[in-house]
């Protein structure tokens, strides 16, 4: 097969109008498909030629904003970074991505992870807050300390891993891989001094320790940051703290 | 340190129950392969009544007992607990769940416990 | 605006076992936890069971491990073990990989990613070996040796 040539390879994609159906339902569409194309470039086929009520959600079309994560062939995946012919030349569903409600179509809502990322406090926390007004400073990093946690801070909030996660599939309050790995992206962080404020937060039921590397989060991450390895380096040191091991870290603050 | 601590004491029991445990399966289940391990009469069964007496001889038996009862006994049941946890149902009954499988716990300890020191006060009686 | 109407897709305990296309770790996930159910059932009628030779002596022992060395007997026991030797093994596995011994520390990714799924294979593998070596053992011990 040459590189131009096309192949029919049908879709079968799941639907659901929440104005107009009771339940979903599948519809195959045959798309034609060229070598490269991604599965993006196969919906948009669709819309165009088949049926333009098809939703899905997409931005950059790069791996780059996180909006069109779906399960492909039962796999979590982002549909403008898998080409169809990596997946399969005889077949492709498509469906929402599980562990989260549909809004319609292949639209999951995944206000449920980013309610529970902010729970975490996403963010650089300093104990003394009024450094942020004084500008005398900087907060030096050695290369050392930026690869501690530079991998978990790719996350593109895709929400992949959520789907793939067997706990997510049915403890409705559990904190999830995502906000569980962006709490140690924090708490590598040579800057940041929030252990104790998010230790409450991660210590709760369906918290961190309701993780049990299943692993398959770390597998199905589009972007390599591996959260099922930070969700353990997190367990460590929370265990650490509690046999009173953990070592503190120094402030990180460098006089300009 | 709530889940932590959980998890804590849960792998604590899960260690000590790789070693006592593994010692009570050696027994029982290895022992032709190890020659008899544990077994005063390699010839019977480990659950014959002479093995199961001669093992029993000794106080530090119903230590052991008492030890893998309370540790097996912990790691099972806050085992199980963890997964219920984790469904609908057990979310919806957190507080009853804990409170049976405490119960249940504490229950067969106590029994388990006194089983086994009458057992062993038995066997000194009857190896003797 | 309507009323956001949205559909459940949570997985449920179907999702523990079949939620996608499971790598070798998911699976021994799986196991871990059949495995770990299976032995406190067996563990809490175990109790049951042997204490009554505190209570009965020889009397109630002797009839009572009769029963209990029939075939039937014999291969659940056979699966109590095998669930012992897969439960115990995988444990320390997981702990090992819970304290972040076993994942390896953080990486500047580049595609293919690897992940912690790959740095602690070796040791999923061992593992697993192990397991079947005692299996195999612990078969041999019970049906045939005896
Ligand atoms: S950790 Fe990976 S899979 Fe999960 S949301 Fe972030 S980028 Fe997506
Ligand atoms: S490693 Fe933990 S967070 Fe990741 S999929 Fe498994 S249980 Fe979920
Ligand atoms: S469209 Fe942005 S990640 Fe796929």
């Amino acid at each position: 097969m040459s590189d131009t040539s096309f192949r029919n390879i049908p879709f079968t994609v799941f639907r659901y109008n929440p104005q107009t159906d009771a339940t979903p339902h599948v519809e195959t569409y045959t798309v034609k498909v060229q070598s490269g194309m991604t599965v993006l470039d196969g919906l948009h086929q669709i819309k165009s030629d088949h049926d333009a009520s098809l939703s899905w959600r997409y931005s950059c079309r790069m791996g780059v904003c996180g909006s069109c994560g779906m399960l492909i062939n039962g796999r979590a995946m982002l549909a403008c970074n898998t080409q169809i012919l990596d997946v399969s030349t005889i077949a492709i569903a498509v469906a929402p991505l599980p562990n989260f409600p549909v809004i319609r179509d292949l639209v999951p809502d995944l206000e449920s992870m980013f309610v529970r990322h902010k729970e975490i406090k996403p963010w650089i926390i300093r104990k003394d807050e009024s450094e942020s007004d004084r500008l005398d400073r900087e907060y030096s990093q050695s290369p050392e300390q930026l690869e501690a946690y530079l991998q978990f801070s790719y996350c593109i909030k895709c929400g992949c891993c959520m789907a793939a996660c067997p706990t997510m599939a049915t403890d409705a309050e559990y904190l999830g891989p995502q906000p569980l790995a962006q709490a140690y992206r924090y708490e590598a962080d040579s800057r940041d001094q929030g252990f104790e404020e998010r230790k409450p937060i991660l210590d709760k039921d369906s918290g961190l320790f309701s993780c049990h590397y299943g692993s398959e989060c770390s597998v199905v991450c589009p972007k390599g940051v591996d959260p099922a390895k930070a969700i353990q380096l997190m367990k460590r040191q929370m265990v650490l703290d509690l046999i009173g091991l953990r070592r503190k870290k120094c402030s990180g603050l460098h006089h300009g | 340190m709530r889940q932590t601590r959980g998890w804590f004491f849960h792998v604590a029991a899960g260690l000590a129950l790789v070693i006592l445990l593994g010692t009570h399966m050696t027994i029982m289940h290895l022992d032709q392969v190890t020659g008899g391990a544990g077994n005063a009469d390699p010839a019977l069964k480990p659950v014959d009544w002479e093995n199961v007496t001669q093992r029993g001889d000794s106080p530090w038996m119903a230590l052991f007992y008492i030890a893998f009862l309370g540790a097996a006994l912990f790691h099972g049941l806050f085992g199980t607990r963890t997964i219920l946890l984790e469904t609908d149902f057990g979310a919806r009954n957190r507080k009853t769940l804990t409170a049976v499988i405490v119960i249940v716990g504490f229950g067969l300890f106590i029994f388990g416990s006194a089983a086994a020191i009458s057992f062993v006060q038995m066997s000194q009686a009857v190896v003797m | 605006m309507a009323e956001k109407k949205e559909l459940d897709r949570r997985l449920g305990i179907k999702g523990w076992a079949l939620g996608g296309r499971w790598g070798f770790e998911r699976y021994l996930y799986t196991l871990h936890r059949i495995t770990g159910l299976g032995l406190v059932t067996y563990f809490l009628l175990h109790i049951l069971v042997t204490s009554t030779r505190a209570f009965g002596g020889r009397a109630i022992w002797d009839p009572l491990m009769g029963t209990l060395g029939s075939g039937f007997f014999k291969a659940g026991e056979f699966l109590v073990f095998a669930g012992f030797a897969i439960h115990g093994l995988n444990g320390i596995r997981l702990i090992l990989i819970e304290l972040g011994i076993a994942t390896g520390k953080a990486i500047e990714p580049e595609y293919p990613y690897p992940t912690s799924v790959g740095n602690q294979r070796p040791l999923a593998i061992t593992v697993s070996i192990l397991a079947a070596v005692l299996i195999v053992l612990g078969a041999y011990n019970i049906f045939i040796a005896h």
